[in-house]
């Protein structure tokens, strides 16, 4: 076998490359799991915490879901510590169990069921307010909200809502009742999209196992529902981002804890309050060592960390495994986000590559008014932040077309794609040496042609580096798109988090989850390179032209 | 040649006009080539030889006039099918760097012939073998010599089966230990396929050896052509002959106002010094020099341009170029034209004047005295 000339690929042959390729990959992932092993170290100092007081002094801090009525309460009742903003309920769960804060501020019910779940939690007794919760919708539904607001008065006054509260924030294992959607719809075949969030356990989440929302809130909408005689979908987002969807009308109702204020009045409506929801504290078990608790507090812990110990790396990488994958057929979800993630990529990478090639054209057009947009556009878009476009694309551009949102994010990610890949297409084809197509011209090739056979097999060649680069960042851009209710990999890997409450496995085996798909793709990049280039070509073709 | 190809006028140009910016290149350029002949273009860089090479297959597009190929009109013609007829071989060979050197070949016959691979393959191994390359069908072009990848150029061009080619200085950007085999392949060529070809070359003897006819080029015109005797042994005009004599040559612009005679004088003795001219003439090169610019350009004009050559017989050549009214120190009579001319007369064994496009040229000879 010859060896390769100026070194354009370093490995002597094909199967040597993969062989290369996967040494990589290992190297990779035992540094990811060596960073699973060295979970949970954090410098914080852990004082004992005696009283909800101990938490209003200078150092502490107490985090929750960004925007939620309890850490507005809290804020209040604790106006000495630093209040700190999450994404989800799930982000604060973690912040609190690896000591980077101090307490966790949100509504009493999902607290208290987190601690159910994981036992270093603790809820205290004492509560920071009662949050009023009401549903949300757009000004141009105030009818609706008539009805709704009538709903509300009846089903508080006829006990349903003793009922309900009774049966998800008091009943250990609450099971979502059978409420059959209204047979005859006054809207049919045009259902209300209501916005929920689903990472409050027990008020609103996704059930896995049957893949359908539940909670509190979930059986409110049914009910609601057969009231008004109306069909309804969900849509599911980030809690902060339910104002926004309803703010932009892309939204008829939301749901999931929404509460007013006066600010949040001026831009939406909002019903009479539908549940009264007390907004508690917790705080790590083991520091919580206050009165009569203290020594059974203090022997539990013990018990607890002897236990902890008594477990080896092993057996606790198993449990965290399989709380996150197979109970539940949680492995479901993410695999379905992951299909999510790499169908976004796959389309966005695919138009965006159509519109680079464009815009390609334009900026290396002769007319001034072809060249001066595509610049603007490169601007334009390498200067926003790609979530600020895909809002904008989605509240904004997309608001009223009935468009899948997978594809809203797919557009906005080719957008943003085609503005670097079609600069690095200008550069791969401003670099061909002028005197190569002039040769070809010369052959009697026209520009077409000269395109075909000589421009764009250079340029492809020289830009798949950088193409590479590309396309493995797009893929971890998607990582964004659950902003805007597409339930990617990140979004479910969120979800698993929200009722695992377990800080590193989720998190880390995301990423290894990323990683692996990211190294897949750029196998198959590096597999067209290895083939783009002509001395490998001769080197598997040596004997037979291939032109 | 058959009498019948003798009168039969492959390439007509009649008034080609052609600028970039606001250079003239061409100018009212008139020639003709006839079927079968090679032709070789010579002259000054900036003669505008290539220019005049890529106007006639389109690459580039004159500004004015008419150029009849096999006596069609090029502007009425696909500039395609035009191309396909006439191989064109560049300066900087330029290869395609992601073929072979099989695959270069190919590449054209394959896709605008339509031929079949087989034989496509067939005939351009055929064409490697000829230009000596039949072992490097699978070296890319970064794999070969500057001289193997001029010739598989030219291999790529024949390939495509035209009536005429074009060579672009084809040796200017080789080494000079490539530069024979480049030739020794268009010579070939030039022997036996009775193509027509038109070549833009500074290799002189190779010029004068395979040449039917010599087009000197100069002031963006074809000055004049001939029999390579005729433009080589007896030039008629005066360019031609500073040109085809002159074989080297050194250029001066002079400004009265920041005149630095010191530097001059060293740089015109360092340039006859390195062409071995003797320290006599050497001195009276410079004494020449500065009487003449001291006693006579300066008084009546501030700038101009001054050139200098040493031909191969040894002569020292001297051109002064300047702007400005016609003035001819050689017939006017007031005191300071005769001091010029008696130094002139005394010194120069030929000297000559002319005008051209509100320019005097002034060029005189110093001669080579054996005997001295």
């Amino acid at each position: 076998m010859r060896t390769p000339i100026l070194g354009i690929v370093g490995s002597g042959s094909a199967s040597s490359l993969w062989r290369r390729r996967f040494l990589y990959f290992c190297v990779a992932s035992v540094a990811i799991l060596a960073l699973l092993a060295g979970e949970g170290c954090s410098g914080r100092v852990m004082t004992p915490l005696h009283s909800l007081d101990d938490l209003n002094e200078h150092g502490m801090r107490v985090g929750g879901e960004t925007e939620t009525v309890s850490l507005r309460m809290a804020q209040e009742r604790l106006p000495n510590a630093k209040i700190m903003s999450y994404a989800t309920p799930a982000d604060a769960y973690v912040a609190l169990q690896s000591g980077k804060i101090d307490a966790v501020a949100y509504d009493k019910p999902p607290l208290e069921y987190a601690a159910a779940q994981n036992d270093a939690f603790y809820v205290l007794d004492e509560t920071v307010g009662v949050g009023h919760i009401a549903v949300g919708a757009p000004f141009r539904n105030k009818e609706l909200m008539n009805r709704v607001n009538e709903f509300i008065k009846l089903y508080k006054e006829d006990g349903t809502y003793d009922e309900m509260y009774n049966r998800w924030v008091k009943t250990k294992d609450p099971v979502l009742p059978d409420i059959p959607k209204p047979e005859n719809p006054i809207n049919k075949g045009k259902p209300l999209l209501i916005g929920n969030d689903p990472q409050n356990i027990p008020m609103s989440f996704l059930d896995v196992e049957k893949n359908q929302m539940s909670g509190f809130d979930t059986e409110f909408v049914m009910r609601l529902a057969v009231y008004l005689n109306m069909d309804f979908e969900f849509e599911l987002l980030y809690y902060d981002a339910l104002f926004p969807a309803v703010e932009s009308g892309k939204l008829d109702l939301a749901v999931g804890n929404l509460d007013k204020t006066p600010e949040r009045e001026e831009t939406m409506l909002f019903s009479d309050d539908y549940i009264d929801c007390p907004a508690g504290i917790m705080v790590l078990k083991s520091r919580w060592l206050a009165g009569a608790e203290e020594e059974e507090a203090q022997a539990d812990s013990e018990q607890e960390e002897q236990i902890a110990r008594n477990l080896t790396f092993y057996q606790k990488l198993k449990r965290s495994f399989k709380k996150t994958f197979i109970v539940e057929n949680r492995w479901r979800l993410l695999l379905q986000g992951l299909l999510v993630t790499i169908y976004i990529t796959v389309v966005a990478t695919v138009l965006g590559t159509l519109l680079a090639f464009v815009q390609c054209c334009m900026r290396r057009s002769k007319r001034a008014w072809l060249r001066y947009p595509a610049k603007v556009y490169i601007a334009v878009v390498q200067g926003t932040p790609i979530l600020v476009i895909l809002l904008i694309m989605y509240y904004v551009v997309f608001t009223n077309l009935k468009i899948q949102g997978e594809m809203v994010a797919a557009i906005a990610l080719a957008f943003n794609f085609a503005a670097y890949a079609g600069e690095m297409m200008r550069t791969g084809v401003d670099g061909i040496d002028k005197g190569l197509i002039e040769a070809a011209r010369a052959l009697g090739f026209g520009r077409f042609d000269v395109f075909r056979k000589v421009i764009f097999p250079i340029a492809t060649r020289r830009i798949m580096p950088v193409y590479k680069g590309e396309f493995i960042s797009l893929l971890k851009t998607t990582s964004i798109v659950g902003y805007v209710a597409i339930q990617d990999l990140t979004k479910a890997s969120d979800i698993v988090r929200g009722k695992t409450y377990e800080a590193f496995f989720p998190l880390i085996a995301t990423a290894v989850i990323y990683f692996t798909v990211a190294h897949l793709l750029a196998s198959g990049f590096a597999y067209l390179e290895y083939h783009l280039n002509p001395v490998n070509r001769r080197r598997a073709q040596k004997g037979q032209v291939n032109e | 040649m058959s009498p019948e190809n003798e009168t039969k006028d492959m390439i007509v140009v009649r008034g080609l006009c052609k600028s970039f910016e606001d250079e003239r290149v061409l100018y009212n350029l008139d020639a003709t080539i006839k079927k079968g002949e090679i032709v070789s273009i010579v002259g000054p860089s900036g003669a505008g030889k290539s220019t005049f090479l890529r106007c006639l297959n389109l690459l580039e597009t004159p500004d004015d006039g008419k150029i009849l190929v096999d006596g069609e009109d090029t502007q009425e013609m696909d500039p395609r099918r035009l191309r396909m007829k006439m191989g064109m071989v560049f300066q900087q060979f330029n290869l395609f760097p992601h073929l072979s050197a099989l695959e270069n070949i190919m590449l054209a016959p394959t896709s605008l012939l339509k031929m079949p691979k087989a034989q496509a393959k067939e005939e351009a191994l055929d064409l490697l073998d000829k230009v000596g390359l039949a072992g490097k069908s699978w070296s890319f072009p970064w794999e070969l010599s500057g001289g193997q990848q001029q010739r598989v150029a030219i291999a790529r061009a024949l390939a495509m089966h035209p009536e005429i080619m074009l060579f672009d200085e084809p040796t200017s950007a080789l080494d000079p230990t490539m530069v024979n085999e480049v030739l020794g392949v268009i010579r070939s060529l030039a022997d036996e396929s009775g193509m027509t070809m038109a070549i833009v070359t500074h290799e002189m003897r190779f010029a004068r050896e395979v040449s039917d006819r010599v087009f000197y080029m100069d002031q963006g015109v074809v000055y004049e052509s001939g029999s390579p005797e005729e433009i080589f042994d007896h030039p008629k005009r005066d360019l031609t002959r500073a040109f085809i004599r002159r074989v080297d040559t050194i250029r001066i612009d002079i400004n009265k106002d920041d005149f630095d005679f010191y530097r001059f004088d060293a740089k015109i003795d360092d340039f006859a010094m390195k062409r071995l001219v003797e320290p006599e003439r050497r001195q009276l090169l410079v004494d020449l020099c500065e009487e003449l610019f001291d006693n006579f350009f300066f008084l009546y004009v501030d700038e101009l341009s001054f050139s200098i050559g040493v031909t191969e017989k040894k002569e020292i050549e001297l051109r002064y170029l300047y702007g400005g009214k016609e003035l001819n120190p050689m017939t006017s009579d007031d005191a300071y034209s005769l001091f010029a001319r008696n130094i002139i007369m005394k010194n120069a064994s030929h000297y000559e004047y002319h005008r051209y496009d509100d320019m005097n040229y002034l060029d005189f000879t110093i001669p080579y005295n054996r005997n001295k």
